[in-house]
């Protein structure tokens, strides 16, 4: 008895790792690096965890996740709320549709991950502009692409092993 | 073939897929819908900001903390490689510093002084927090910055925070043990300054190039490279004389202020607050000393107008 309300505890907190790491990632995405020059830009560490969890494990990152996500990045960061919640889930479903039309010609998930990430920043550029009125400066988010896809093979290994060591256990 | 899709996108029944559609669309729109909500720019939207905030806070500061020692580990070792050089120059730097420093304490004793005869009330100040920046939101959507104080240890909204050069902004939110700090170069930013020695009235912005743009200058003047810039305090916006930087003119001949403080890359700041007196607009407090009301009553005041020159 005892043992299968651990068991199943642990299935549940496994279940909700993917969204824990979507939310650290978001904390991680504002922390001041003190860098010298005058880089604004960090990279979009909670789209990496969204697209690696949404693609490769659609049935611990579904839609709600993903919303509060880019809720909790719009507030952190500053945003207008729901812009990054839109941007997130446009571009799982964008990742889903492209993964599912072109699957066996896009071999490399970075290259997916590219795609998706150029036009995640592409999106939030638009309705930045768009609630601004203004054309924003599109160099920050071209900045922040180029870094987010450059950093994106590091992440997903680590996450790919977060989820055979860690989610794929405790969900056994 | 319909059968089939929803295994081949790794769905276990068409119901899952079809909620994950649903899901989709659902929180899609709710997404929408709070953009367009948001527009109005509630002020619940700052207090839900600080929030989220507060709550991690814990996070932050520990992430703050290791960003700070690794990059204090890249700064000494880059110093190492400029030891020598650095050491020459500050000795040189030092004994002029020096020479200065009996300069400015003869003029501290001078001002004290003239202070003193003139009896000079200056805005006091009601508290200061020193805090440090555990997140930087520098961005294209706003350009502040969340410190590790709150309402816990004094803080008040419109607070102004300064480094140790200059000032770098305004508390616009406050939490429970955090506050947010619009930056100087944020494009909703306009602080009244004053630009030294004429004492130009101005108004310093932020741009969307994250600099802080000279505006309103009045007509026919024409500003000094390198003039000093000080909050003019109008508009009880923040109090007069804190130092904000000098005048720089830039290529299409419009003039932004290059800043004293440090604002890319702040990591403690001072949070002064200030009690600003505004007695102007309060009626008159009642003279206990005088023994008039006794008489009054007897006389309304309207039906009975002084006579001219009595």
């Amino acid at each position: 008895m005892v043992v299968s309300i651990f068991s199943r505890f642990f299935r549940w907190v496994g279940g909700r790792l993917p969204f824990l790491i979507a939310l650290i990632a978001c904390i991680a995405a504002i922390i001041p690096l003190h860098l010298p020059g005058d880089l604004e830009m960090t990279p979009l560490y909670p789209l990496m965890v969204v697209f690696f969890w949404g693609t490769h494990r659609g049935d611990l990152m579904t839609p709600g996740p993903i919303f509060f996500t880019g809720l909790f990045y719009d507030l952190l960061s500053g945003a207008p709320p729901g812009l990054w919640a839109l941007v997130f889930l446009t571009c799982h479903a964008l990742a889903l549709v492209v993964r599912d039309t072109f699957g066996r010609m896009l071999y490399s998930a970075w290259a997916l991950f590219a795609l998706t990430c150029v036009a995640a920043c592409s999106l939030a550029w638009l309705l930045a502009s768009l609630y601004a009125w203004t054309i924003a400066d599109p160099l920050p988010f071209a900045i922040q692409a180029l870094m987010t896809i450059g950093l994106y093979p590091f992440f997903g290994f680590a996450f790919a092993f977060v989820e055979r060591r860690v989610v794929v256990p405790m969900r056994a | 073939m319909a059968r089939a899709n929803f295994k081949r996108q790794g769905w276990k029944t068409p119901i899952e897929l079809r909620a994950h559609r649903g899901g989709l669309i659902a929180f899609g729109s709710l997404a929408t819908i709070l953009l367009l909500v948001g527009r109005a720019e509630l002020p619940l939207i700052d207090d839900v900001r600080m929030v989220a905030a507060d709550a991690s806070r814990a996070v932050l500061q520990a992430g703050s903390d290791a960003a700070g020692w690794a990059s204090d580990g890249i700064e000494t070792v880059s110093h190492a490689a400029t030891l020598y050089g650095d050491n020459a120059r500050l000795r040189a730097e030092n004994e002029e510093l020096l020479a200065w420093r009996a300069k400015a304490m003869e003029y501290e004793r001078r001002i004290a002084a003239f202070e003193s005869i003139l009896e000079i009330s200056y805005t006091p100040i009601a508290g200061v927090t020193t805090a440090s920046v555990i997140a930087d939101t520098a961005g294209p959507f706003s350009r502040a910055i969340i410190v590790n104080a709150g309402a816990q240890q004094g803080v008040r909204k419109g607070d102004a925070a300064l480094d140790r050069f200059g000032l770098v902004g305004r508390v616009i939110a406050v939490g429970q043990a955090s506050s947010r700090v619009l930056l100087l170069t944020d494009t909703t930013s306009h602080v009244p300054v004053l630009i030294e020695p004429a004492g130009v009235r101005a108004i310093l912005s932020g741009d969307a190039d994250g600099q802080a743009l000279i505006q309103f200058v009045p007509g026919g003047v024409t500003l000094a490279e390198g003039a000093a810039i000080v909050t003019s305090g109008d508009g009880g916006v923040r109090p007069p004389g804190l130092p904000v930087g000098v005048v720089r003119a830039r290529a299409d001949g419009s003039a932004v202020a290059a800043l004293y403080a440090d604002i890319a890359r702040v990591e403690v700041v001072a949070l002064k607050r200030y009690e600003v007196i505004n007695d102007v607009d309060v009626p008159p407090l009642p003279m206990p000393d005088l023994p008039l009301p006794a008489a009054l009553p007897e006389t309304p005041v309207a039906s009975n107008p002084a006579p001219a020159g009595e």
